[in-house]
């Protein structure tokens, strides 16, 4: 177990150091400067050198990358060119924004998604049954930028309920994480019918309901239970890419959060920002899927990973 | 083993959900100066928790729609329109253009005296003019603020016809030696050449006048956790996402201020900008003339939404690098329907223009004809010029001006009838920079608006740089500007510009205007005292709440 | 066998174990008709087949269906309403909605397809080189994927986009980058379950190339996956490239994609309201009829692999 764990993280080490790589290098052969950008109106040859000197852009690259990955071991990313703020600093700042928004869109998912499989699973093939699928597959199916235009439409402008932006107060979340939410709650839904429906099939269901057991105690007690680890497993990626920041919804919602900040990075080739918000998202990713192999050996005792696994 | 570890599962999401909701976002630094205020509440601030860092605020607070600047609000250092926005409202320049061109003195006790040679300006600045950080309004500051706009050298150039200029930008010098100073109140500045539009240059917002105690103190701070000027507001908050807030400032030397405060509101979606206030959480926000009907025909907003004209063009522009040929070039100018942009694709807000100066300043001339549209001269130019077939122009637009965008698209139909098949390519902001200034851009759209009120800040980026892509140089036409900006009575520099403007876009057909927008924006009818006039600066300095 | 590494997903395993059990003995042609007669029976699966049918036949024949020419700009008529015209109203240029809706399918579609397919080239090379090969092969290939995965991936396609420069074709080639590495990991799991199969050893003893290993023994018992992959795949890149398009890095002016009209029609919502939800409607019919033809697929062709 320990040494499996040892091993994924060497690993995670590697991928981080490849995305870093490919950031930096993308950065250098995509057109755009961002010195140019920077001086827009009166951009001079001298003054763009001059700049490009302060910024150190002018050291050959192999130094350049040296010096950034110096600085990341400390997770130190330098200082963004544009708004000279600490990127760790900004990155803190748009991730607690993230982390709102992330609870709440999964709490909402989780809360509709999952009842929703149970239930669907229960009344297998009953036209309940087929209206819970059909939502189900028109959240994944909706793009969750258009669901979001018109979620702010309805309640934010005709209803006038809820707030269309702004990120201070849990009221402000509501329409951001419905519409963040509502994909990974029709995906859930899937996954939890699915999988209930594979356990109440098994031998042991069967046993319990011929024991007596009453039919909402045996799905609650036995079957759920029994079907939470495929659950387990795709709610906590479905997390950990919340966590990331979801671009197109903080963009319709005006939401500062790791979204937008890789964004505004991105269309500035603004270096050390971008580093710093792809190393971020590159690591929740990798971590997630480290946390959800290793809980899923927990919760299967039947998984062990490690020499000699099979 | 499994119970235990759902649980610590269990506990880790909620120790997270936990820190998460505990960290809200800062509170401003301080609250409204409530003394002042307390006793009337504005109608339009509905208060509650949509309005992110003003919630604590109260009295006449205008709250304006803005998108995050994400950089320091520094003129000097930073050039877009949303920095100059909020920042003419914390601090000023000597002087200030009215709508109609004219100056008049803000931080001067009258208007400059310029010497028979025009070479040398006298200054007098107002006794006790304080900043926000109590010091007073002195020559030496006045003296550190264009020292440092030269040494921060984004615009530079505004001072480059100065004494001393060179060895300051050049580091050879650690001074501005043509601004001299006789005492505390008093300086002179002088040039090295005639320079007409000096005094306008001087009432920019890049010629904000600083303490320069305090400025220099704050270093890299400057414009993001500090900035103080002489204005009617001084700022109290600036956070990246959320919003800069301002406060009244007391000791303003201009008189008595009626606001209380102003909320910049960070909201990057113009759409949700609108919707905002449409629900009456912001006072003030831009709309984009291509969603002019919405609004138009909206009979609560329409008698909301008010209009003003910029001075400054939009213009496309030919690389002269990728299309040598004068007469190609002409064709392509002759090939854009500008009516029915104006007409249809601006909902009537546009006008076609006559010359590519602007109406308001020297130089503007409106005997001309219209700028026409007629594919069929198009395409025999291009028969004469060697392209019987017609060409291929690949148009490049910065897609962060979606009105570009939708000009290049009407103009890709449009062209088709001379002959000229055009391919729209849209670029980001730092792509297009890059392109621009490599000389990757065959043509483009872009507009431009003067920074101050003279033909030479509407022409300079046609011959001193070639910063406006088109590498178009002209020797006859570099003179004339040399001419126009040493010469002092208008008559011979409408003459001189006149004939300058000529050779541009109507002999070599380098850059072509292509229409004289009006702006608008939805202010709530609350608001009193507030106008945006041509020099597109936002003053809220007179503005009230009824 | 030793595996040195679990995906997250228990599916490959389960569907490791379940070629164990049936895989190769079953003869393809009474497979792959068995599993038709099985889709035929998913009454939901089917009707969505007819609706991807009309889709692709609408995508087909759009100059035949769509009234206007979709880029034809009527000045006359600009941000018209719905009317006989025009019956879904025109755009701020113009333009007849309801015929750049239909020219979009093409985009949506064909984006949707090709991708997949340049998708799963990638994905059945690498995947099958790092399953037959393992070792060192295998440990790069599957960091390379971690790397492409861990990437966040609207901004990857931002710079793909703007290195390449804005155009279908490398729209196709960026959302294929995007989506290979699910088809790479699903091949490198069968090709190694499959690889200690007697009939490969056989081939090998027999003196095979590596090439007609691969190509002949391991892809052709790996296609039902394949199939499954790229039905599911397609509605994928279909959404990656609206949101490429929303977010102003898609399909460039004046082609008409439903992701660039729906991101167009913003402005104009609470104005004209049809303009921007019918792009919306167009896109979740697509991916609706997609997702459940490709789950009817699955049940069909590969009853334990689910997600």
């Amino acid at each position: 177990m320990l040494s499996y764990t040892a091993k994924r993280l060497g690993q995670t080490v590697f991928v981080l150091i490849g995305i870093s790589l490919i950031t930096f290098v993308l950065l250098q052969v995509v057109p755009g400067d961002p010195v140019a950008l920077m001086l827009e109106k009166r951009a001079d040859p001298e003054t763009i050198a001059k700049i490009r000197h302060e910024l150190g852009l002018d050291l050959p690259y192999h130094i350049q990358y040296y010096n950034f990955l110096k600085g990341a071991v400390r997770l130190d990313f330098g200082t963004s060119y544009f708004t000279k703020e600490v990127v760790s600093v900004a990155l803190i700042r748009s991730f607690k924004v993230t982390v709102k928004l992330a609870c709440m869109a999964f709490v909402f998912a989780a809360a509709i998604g999952i009842p929703c499989g149970i239930f669907s699973a229960v009344k297998r093939g009953k036209r309940i049954d087929s209206v819970v699928m059909v939502l189900s597959i028109i959240g994944v199916s909706a793009p969750a930028f258009w669901f979001a235009i018109i979620l702010q439409i309805i309640f934010g402008l005709k209803l006038d309920i809820l707030p269309i932006s702004g990120f201070d107060g849990v009221s402000c979340y509501i329409l951001p994480s419905v519409a963040l939410g509502a994909r990974y709650a029709g995906s859930m839904a899937r996954i939890t019918r699915t999988s209930m429906l594979e356990v109440m099939g098994q031998d042991y269901i069967r046993t319990a309901k011929a024991k007596g057991a009453s039919r909402w105690s045996v799905i609650m007690k036995h079957a759920l239970k029994n079907a939470m680890i495929p659950i387990v497993t795709l709610i906590g990626t479905d997390f950990g890419y919340m966590l990331t920041g979801s671009m197109l919804i903080e963009k319709v919602f005006s939401i500062p959060g790791i979204g937008k900040l890789a964004v505004d990075a991105m269309s500035n080739r603004d270096l050390p920002l971008l580093e710093g918000t792809v190393m971020y998202i590159a690591f929740v990713f990798v971590i997630v899927n480290l946390i959800v192999d290793l809980s899923y050996a927990f919760l299967d005792p039947r998984i062990r990973y490690g020499k000699g696994a099979a | 083993m499994k119970k235990r570890v759902s649980a610590v599962a269990l506990l880790c999401a909620a120790a997270m959900m936990l820190s998460a909701c505990g960290s809200k976002p800062q509170a401003p630094a301080e609250t409204t100066a409530a003394g002042a205020a307390g006793t009337e509440a504005a109608g339009t601030q509905t208060g509650g928790e949509s309005t992110p860092g003003a919630a604590d605020r109260t009295g006449k607070i205008v709250r304006v729609a803005a998108v995050d600047p994400q950089v320091a609000l520094d003129p000097q250092q930073y050039t877009y329109s949303i920095v100059m926005k909020i920042t003419d409202n914390i601090s000023e320049a000597l002087l200030t253009t009215k709508g109609d061109g004219s100056l008049e003195p803000t931080l001067l006790a009258k208007m400059p005296e310029i010497s028979e040679d025009q070479l040398t300006y006298s200054f007098e600045l107002l006794p006790d003019v304080k900043f926000h950080d109590g010091t007073t309004l002195t020559s030496a500051d006045v003296k550190y603020s264009y020292e440092r706009l030269v040494k921060l050298t984004k615009m530079a150039t505004l001072l480059e016809n100065v004494e001393g200029y060179q060895e300051l930008a050049d580091g050879t010098a650690d001074e501005l030696s043509g601004v001299v100073i006789q005492d505390d109140t008093h300086f002179t500045i002088t040039l090295t050449k005639p320079y007409a539009p000096f005094l306008s240059v001087l009432s920019t917002a890049y010629t904000a006048i600083y303490p320069h105690e305090a400025c220099e103190a704050a270093g890299e701070n400057w414009g993001m956790t500090t900035l103080y000027g002489t204005g009617p507001f001084k700022m109290d908050s600036y956070q990246t996402g959320v919003g800069v807030t301002l406060t009244r400032f007391d000791d303003y030397h201009g008189g008595a201020v009626k606001l209380d405060g102003v909320d910049y509101k960070f909201i990057e979606d113009v759409n949700t900008q609108v919707l905002e206030y449409q629900k009456g959480n912001v006072d003030y926000v831009d709309v984009d003339p291509s969603i002019y009907p919405v609004y138009s025909e909206n009979p609560e907003l329409k008698d909301q939404m008010h209009g003003f004209q910029p001075t400054g063009n939009y213009s496309l522009g030919v690389n002269v690098k990728t299309y040598p040929d004068a007469k190609v070039r002409e064709a392509i100018a002759l090939s854009i329907d500008r009516k029915a942009i104006c007409d249809s694709i601006l909902h009537g807000t546009a006008t076609v223009p006559t010359s590519y100066i602007p109406a308001g300043i020297i130089g503007h001339d409106e005997t001309l004809p219209e700028f026409e549209y007629n594919p069929e001269r198009a395409k025999q130019l291009l028969a004469e010029a060697g392209f019987p077939d017609g060409i291929d122009l690949r148009v490049t637009v910065n897609s962060k001006y979606q009105g570009n965008v939708n000009i290049a698209t009407a103009f890709q139909q449009q062209a088709k009838a001379a002959g000229i098949n055009v391919q729209v390519e849209t670029v980001d902001s730092a792509a297009w920079s890059d392109m621009k200034k490599s000389g990757g851009i065959d043509c483009n759209i872009s507009n431009w608006y003067v920074d101050y009120s003279d033909p030479e800040s509407m022409l300079y980026p046609m011959t001193k740089t070639d910063t406006n892509s088109s590498f178009w140089h002209n020797a006859e036409f570099d003179q004339l500007l040399e001419d126009g900006i040493a010469t002092t009575d208008s008559a011979e520099r409408q003459e001189i510009y006149k004939k300058a403007e000529h050779i541009m876009t109507r002999e070599d057909w380098a850059t072509t205007p292509i229409y004289n927008e009006t702006k608008f924006y939805l202010l709530n009818p609350s608001i009193t005292g507030f106008e945006i006039d041509s020099t597109f600066r936002m003053f809220w300095k007179d503005a009230d709440i009824q | 066998m030793k595996r040195t590494r679990i995906g997250f997903f228990n599916k490959q395993r389960q569907f490791e174990q379940d070629m164990l059990e049936r895989g190769v003995e079953y003869e393809y042609s009474s497979f792959y008709a068995d599993s038709l007669k099985q889709l035929k029976k998913n009454k939901m699966a089917m009707g969505c087949a007819v609706i991807l049918l009309l889709l692709i036949l609408i995508a087909i024949f759009a100059p035949l269906l769509a009234p206007y020419d979709p880029a034809y700009q009527d000045y006359t008529a600009v941000l018209a309403e719905p009317s006989s015209a025009h019956l879904l109203g025109t755009d701020e240029y113009g333009r007849d909605i309801l015929s750049r809706i239909i020219y979009g399918s093409r985009v949506s579609i064909s984006i949707g397809i090709v991708a997949q397919i340049v998708a799963s080239l990638v994905g059945i090379t690498l995947g099958s080189l790092a399953g037959y090969y393992g070792g060192v092969i295998d440990n790069v290939i599957s960091r390379i994927m971690e790397i492409f995965q861990a990437f966040p991936d609207l901004i990857f396609a931002m710079a793909i986009m703007t290195f390449m420069g804005k155009g279908v074709l490398n729209l196709f080639i960026a959302l294929g980058l995007l989506t290979w590495v699910r088809t790479a990991r699903m091949i490198r799991g069968s090709v190694m379950q499959l690889k200690e199969k007697e009939y490969i050893e056989a081939s090998r003893a027999c003196g095979a190339s590596t090439f007609w290993i691969i190509a002949k023994g391991l892809i052709p018992n790996c296609l039902s996956t394949i199939i499954v992959m790229v039905t599911l795949g397609i509605p994928n890149a279909i959404m990656y490239e609206a949101s490429l398009s929303f977010l102003g890095i898609g399909i460039q002016p004046p082609t008409p994609s439903w992701g660039n009209m729906i991101s167009a029609a913003q402005t104009f919502i609470s104005y004209r309201p049809l303009y921007s939800i019918m792009p919306g409607v167009a896109i979740m019919i697509t991916v609706i009829a997609f997702n459940i033809f490709g789950d009817g697929l699955r049940d069909a062709l590969d009853p334990k692999l689910k997600t």
